[in-house]
């Protein structure tokens, strides 16, 4: 039986998801996992891996953010079963909505091929209903028992220290693993790239729109997606906690490239 | 010793590139990894090129699957690292389906040479002929681990033999015979995944093009013209070996267009 660690990265849309993408795959399989890359969304619902044959040198990435496609609809055993090891990245919310509006009209993926005229940041934040909570998915209630099944919560906002203490926690779960070739392999990967630095990629670029956001948009934002404030402010705690765990960074350490 | 294999062997056929020649094409490498996750031997992470066998990080060749496409690098490697030692399961396994793309054996050494110009190491650097005439000889022969006697059969277990000059066309025939093969397969959702991903990339292909290719024209075109002669006579196997991956490849075209396989796109 294969008990091989698998890591899934639920990529949480516009949280640095990108270059995290890049950066594994200099070492690890990455399979992705998104609608995007499917001609129709028929497609994408009709075609998942097959898991089972994952080992631990295979990463799974993915939105899995729509409605019928999430988790534990798409891949209900990653979250039965704890060989599947879950993390993701979140932002600060405000950040991240402003980020997803500008990509949306770069990529052109923009509501109804609007302009930003027809369309503007303020009205996009006010529609804004908690789109982090709707990744993983969960509410007000039950937020708390959704993240419990993800080992590591990262702040894009601090990639450096968040990418810091994710390598020491994968490094803790490939050390615990039965010695097997895919682990084997992870664990000489893991221990090179504890000093690589990462790439940005995917910087959207803004207008002045996003240095004047009235008072009350913003006021209107915090209180409409609460739930996405609690799921940061977990992820911040979560770093913290691994950082307090490190040793002090070694002086001759390159510093990570921050977005 | 060498940690086990824990993952149940799959019943999936799986596509093994052995990168035997450095000429990379686009429209090989855009149909390798748009239609399957590529998984390869070596990386700086894990220590960079293998020098000796103990130096190779084996991959977990049970866990290849139809969408986890193994790369295995054929070329600039000691004779010691070869596949068919390194992983003979493969060698053995009628679920791996082993294929190569090669090009003609001096444009093949003129990739490595421009590769080796373009590197800004402040050394000085020797001529064409002079590499030429430093290099082992026969090293396709060497990679896939052939003699001038049993070429022809070590061939056969190669289910396609690509012609870089031939891409995109070779590239297309790759895609038909591999989803040929694939649908008589038992339809396991990593099939039907990467079924579906092959067809994708034919229906809208890479454009092709090749690294450094004036540069790797202008580099054979001076040549003398007796350094070629005698870079041929040395490498007769490699010849051979690649006028019989011509042959292949042209057969697997006829076989193609004879069983109305749809018109590959660029044919």
């Amino acid at each position: 039986m294969n008990t091989d660690p698998v890591l899934v990265f639920n990529h949480v849309p516009k949280c640095y998801g990108q270059s995290l993408r890049v950066y594994f795959r200099t070492f690890m399989a990455t399979h992705t996992d998104y609608e995007s890359t499917f001609a129709a969304p028929e497609d994408y619902r009709s075609l998942p891996y097959d898991l089972s044959r994952f080992v631990a040198d295979d990463l799974l990435i993915g939105h899995f953010t729509s409605n019928a496609m999430h988790l534990k609809d798409r891949y209900p055993d990653v979250l039965a079963n704890p060989r599947y090891q879950l993390f993701s990245f979140v932002r600060d919310p405000l950040e991240r909505q402003i980020s997803q509006y500008y990509y949306s009209f770069r990529s052109g993926r923009n509501r109804k091929g609007q302009t930003m005229e027809e369309f503007p940041l303020a009205r996009a934040l006010s529609l804004a209903n908690n789109p982090i909570a709707g990744c993983f998915p969960c509410d007000e209630s039950n937020y708390e028992t959704a993240l419990s099944r993800y080992f590591f919560l990262g702040v894009t906002d601090r990639v450096t220290d968040s990418l810091r203490v994710l390598i020491e926690r994968i490094s803790s779960i490939y050390a615990d693993a039965p010695a097997s070739r895919a682990v084997d392999r992870m664990n000489v990967a893991l221990k090179k790239i504890r000093s690589k630095g990462l790439p940005h990629e995917n910087r959207a670029r803004r207008d002045e729109q996003a240095e004047r956001i009235p008072d009350d948009v913003l006021a209107t934002f915090r209180r409409r997606n609460a739930v996405d404030y609690f799921i940061y402010e977990k992820a911040v705690q979560c770093v913290d906690a691994g950082l307090a765990e490190l040793p002090p960074m070694d002086d001759a350490a390159p510093d990570l490239v921050t977005p | 010793m060498a940690s086990p294999s824990l993952t149940p062997p799959a019943g999936e056929p799986a596509l093994i590139y052995h990168a035997v020649s450095g000429i990379e094409r686009r429209s090989l490498t855009g149909f390798m990894h748009r239609a399957f996750v590529v998984v390869y031997d070596e990386s700086r992470e894990l220590g960079g090129m293998p020098r000796t066998p103990d130096e190779i990080h084996r991959i977990d060749a049970d866990s290849l699957s139809a969408t986890k496409l193994f790369s295995f690098r054929g070329h600039g490697l000691p004779l010691e690292v070869r596949l068919r030692d390194a992983y003979p399961e493969i060698l053995a396994g009628s679920r791996y389906l082993l294929f190569t793309f090669l090009a003609e054996p001096l444009r093949s050494e003129a990739s490595g040479y421009t590769w080796y110009l373009n590197q800004a190491d402040g050394h000085p650097k020797a001529s064409f002929a002079e590499v030429l005439r430093a290099r082992r000889s026969n090293l396709y022969a060497s990679a896939m681990g052939c003699k001038w006697w049993n070429y022809r059969r070590v061939l056969k277990r190669y289910f396609f033999l690509g012609v870089s000059e031939q891409a995109p066309a070779a590239v297309d025939a790759l895609a038909a015979k591999t989803d040929e093969l694939f649908a008589s397969a038992a339809q396991t959702p990593n099939v039907a995944r990467a079924r579906y991903f092959m067809r994708e990339y034919v229906r809208k292909p890479d454009a092709d093009s090749e690294d450094r290719a004036e540069q790797i024209a202008e580099v054979i075109a001076r040549l003398d013209p007796a350094e070629k002669s005698a870079f041929e006579r040395r490498n007769r196997l490699d010849y051979w070996i690649y006028a019989h991956s011509r042959e292949r490849l042209a057969a697997d075209i006829r076989r193609l267009r004879r069983l109305a396989i749809p018109e590959p796109a660029h044919a």
